[in-house]
C-alpha cells in the first residue's frame, strides 16, 4: 500500500478525540485485534469512557443483536449453543458461545440467567442443587462475552424461615445510552408464605447489594423465570392476570397486564416466548391443537395493554419438514427490524435453529442445536434458553 | 464531477420563475476569499464558505469584513476536495433527500485515496463541518477494520511500541478477532 502523509495521518494519530471518532465506528471484533497496534490504541480501546461511547454508537445504529447464545439444559461443560444472526460472518463468532475463562469448577454448572445489550448474567451452580435454584449456593458471574471480561457477585441469601421452599428470579439492567453502570435485581419468593418478594438491587456504581421494601404480592406463577429488560425496566410475565415489572429508575415494583388470552383461567393459546425488540415487549404463543400459525403480541409503552402484532404463517415451515409432527417447535426471539418487511422470528424445529421471515415467509438456516446432555435429543431448546448476545467493549 | 452535470436539482432551476434565479444568482454572487497553508487563495460562494463553521463564526464576529480569511491549518489540496464535499451538501440543504445524499456522500469517498482520506480528516476537523467529518471517520474506519494490525501501523504512520512479549500476548488474548484479516 502506498504511505500515507505522515503528516495528517500523525495529526489523526496524535489527536485522541481524532483517533477516537475513528475507532467508535470499528466493530468490537477487529478492535480487539487493533489493542495490538500501539500502546496508545490499547490504553483508548480499553478505556471504559471509549467503550461505553462505541457502544452507544452501535446500539444507536444497529439495534439489533448480532446472535443467540443458548443454555445448553445444564451442560456440565460451559460452552452454550450459538444462532448466528448476522450472516455475514457467523462461524467466526461463535467464539464468543465459550465461557472456559471463568474458570467454573467441574462440580458446577453454569447457566445464563439474563442478557443486556452486550453484558451476560451468569449463575454457577452446584451439581447437588439440582434444577432448584432453591439451596443450593448461588455464585452470579456477570461477563462480556466479546472481551472475556468478568466479575464473581455473592448473590444475597433470603431472609425466609425455611430456605427450601423458595423460587429466585433475576433481572439485568444496562442501557449504555443512560448509564455506564447496570443493575442486577433479584426477587426471592416464598410461595408457602407470604408472596411477598423480597427484593434486593445491585447496582455497579456501588458494588454492593440493597435491599428494597416492597409490598407488592408476585403472581404464583411465573410463566418465564428470567426478566426481561425493556425501556430502564425489567419484566416478568406469568399465567396470571397481571405481572411484575421492577421500573430502574424510580427504583419500584410496578404491575402490568397480561394478555387475557394466555391466563391460566382463560387460556385459548400456549404461550410459548416473552422478549424484547427495538424496545418494545413481545409475547408469543401458539393456539393448542392449531400449529397452522403462531400469533406475536406487543405491549403498548405506556403499558396500557397488549395488542396482536403480527400472525405468523408457518406454512413454509411445513414444506421444510412434511413429515414433522412439530411437538418440538419452538420460538426463540421475534427481531422487528427498522423495515417492517425484514422483521422476522427465529424459531427452532428438528433441532435447527432458523429464521423466519414474518412477512414473506422466507426461512433460513441459522445453526444446527446440539441435544442437551442427558435429555432425550428431540426436546427442543425454548425461548427462555435463548438470549441476545451484542458484539460490545463495555466494562463490567 | 460528472455526475454533477446529471444532477436533477440543476434542471429544475431552470424552469423557476425568472426573479427567482435572479435573487439567487444575486447571492450566489457573493464571493470569500480565503488563504490556505500554503498560500494559495480561493474564491468561494459565500453559501458554501457558511459551511465551514469556523469561516462562518469569522463573519459572525465581523460581518462586513472583505478581508481574505487564513486557514493557517489548511493545505490546498485537501481544501479543493472539501470545497467539492460542500458544494454537493448544499443542493440537499435545499432538496432534502436522504437516500440520495447517502449515495452521493459514499461515491465522494468512494473515488479518494487513503491519502486523500486522511488528509482531509484535519481539514474538516478545523473547519469543523461535522458532515463530513463523520463521512470521512467513517470510511476510513471501514477501509482498515478487516485490514492486518500492520497495515493499520503502516496507513496512520504509528510505530509498535510493544515488545514482541506483550504483543504476542495481546494476540493470545483475543486470537479470534485475527481471524479473516484481509491480506495487505
Amino acid at each position: 500500500m502506498k504511505r500515507v502523509s505522515l503528516s495528517s495521518a500523525e495529526v489523526i494519530a496524535g489527536n485522541q478525540d481524532l483517533l477516537t471518532e475513528i475507532l467508535i465506528r470499528i466493530p468490537a471484533k477487529p478492535l480487539l485485534k487493533f489493542k495490538c497496534v500501539s500502546k496508545q490504541w490499547l490504553s483508548l480501546i480499553s478505556d471504559p469512557r471509549f467503550c461505553i461511547l462505541h457502544a452507544c454508537h452501535h446500539r444507536v445504529l444497529n439495534p439489533t443483536p448480532n446472535a443467540l447464545l443458548l443454555n445448553n439444559f445444564y451442560s456440565s461443560t460451559p460452552t452454550f449453543q450459538f444462532v448466528p444472526l448476522m450472516g455475514d460472518d457467523a462461524s467466526s463468532h461463535s467464539q464468543v458461545a465459550v465461557f472456559d475463562y471463568l474458570n467454573v469448577s467441574p462440580n458446577y454448572w453454569l447457566k445464563i440467567k439474563n442478557s443486556c445489550n452486550g453484558l451476560i448474567l451468569c449463575m454457577s451452580i452446584f451439581y447437588g442443587g439440582g434444577f432448584d435454584d432453591a439451596g443450593s449456593e448461588l455464585k452470579g458471574i456477570i461477563c462480556n462475552p466479546t472481551t472475556k471480561q468478568f466479575k464473581t457477585l455473592s448473590f444475597p441469601v433470603p431472609k425466609f424461615r425455611d430456605s427450601k421452599t423458595y423460587s429466585s428470579f433475576y433481572g439485568l439492567a444496562f442501557d449504555p445510552l443512560k448509564s455506564q453502570h447496570y443493575k442486577i435485581i433479584c426477587l426471592h419468593v416464598d410461595y408457602r408464605g407470604s408472596k411477598n418478594p423480597q427484593v434486593y438491587l445491585y447496582s455497579s456504581l456501588t458494588n454492593s447489594w440493597s435491599f428494597w421494601q416492597n409490598s407488592l404480592e408476585a403472581p404464583t406463577l411465573y410463566g418465564f423465570v428470567n426478566g426481561v429488560f425493556c425501556n430502564d425496566a425489567i419484566h416478568w410475565c406469568s399465567y396470571e392476570q397481571t405481572t411484575l415489572y421492577f421500573d430502574v429508575n424510580t427504583e419500584s415494583l410496578k404491575i402490568m397486564p397480561m394478555p387475557p388470552i394466555f391466563s391460566t383461567v382463560n387460556r385459548s393459546r400456549e404461550f410459548m416466548y416473552f422478549g424484547e425488540s427495538r424496545g418494545r415487549l413481545h409475547m408469543a404463543g401458539i393456539r393448542s391443537h392449531f400449529i397452522s400459525g403462531f400469533d406475536v403480541w406487543e405491549m403498548a409503552s405506556d403499558y396500557s395493554g397488549w395488542s396482536l402484532l403480527y400472525h405468523v404463517n408457518l406454512r413454509s415451515v411445513k414444506r421444510a419438514f412434511p413429515k414433522k409432527e412439530f411437538d418440538s417447535f419452538t420460538i426463540l426471539n421475534v427481531l422487528r427490524a427498522e423495515k417492517e418487511e425484514e422483521s422476522k422470528v427465529v424459531i427452532s424445529v428438528d433441532s435447527t435453529a432458523m429464521s423466519l421471515n414474518i412477512f414473506g415467509g422466507t426461512l433460513k438456516t441459522l445453526s444446527v442445536l446440539e441435544p442437551g446432555l442427558g435429555f432425550p435429543a428431540d426436546l427442543g431448546y425454548e425461548g427462555h434458553d435463548a438470549f441476545q448476545y451484542f458484539q460490545s467493549l463495555v466494562c463490567v | 464531477m460528472s455526475s454533477s452535470a446529471e444532477n436533477p436539482t440543476l434542471t429544475a432551476e431552470i424552469t423557476k420563475p425568472s426573479t427567482e434565479i435572479a435573487t439567487e444568482t444575486a447571492q450566489s454572487a457573493k464571493k470569500i476569499t480565503l488563504k490556505t497553508s500554503d498560500d494559495q487563495i480561493f474564491e468561494v460562494e459565500e453559501s458554501v464558505a457558511m459551511e465551514f463553521a469556523t469561516v462562518k463564526s469569522f463573519f459572525e464576529d465581523a460581518p462586513s469584513s472583505t478581508d481574505t480569511v487564513p486557514l493557517p491549518n489548511v493545505p490546498a489540496k485537501p481544501f479543493s476536495q472539501v470545497i467539492e464535499f460542500c458544494k454537493e451538501q448544499i443542493k440537499f440543504k435545499a432538496n432534502p433527500d436522504e437516500t440520495e445524499k447517502k449515495r452521493s456522500n459514499s461515491e465522494f469517498v468512494k473515488e479518494k485515496t487513503n491519502e486523500d482520506l486522511v488528509e482531509m480528516i484535519p481539514v474538516a476537523n478545523y473547519l469543523e463541518i461535522k458532515d463530513l467529518l463523520d463521512v470521512l471517520n467513517q470510511a476510513v474506519a471501514d477501509r482498515i477494520q478487516n485490514r492486518s494490525v500492520e497495515y493499520v501501523r503502516s496507513f496512520f504512520g504509528i510505530d509498535n511500541d510493544f515488545t514482541s512479549e506483550e504483543e504476542a500476548l495481546l494476540r493470545e488474548e483475543h486470537a479470534w478477532a485475527f481471524e479473516d484479516v484481509d491480506e495487505d
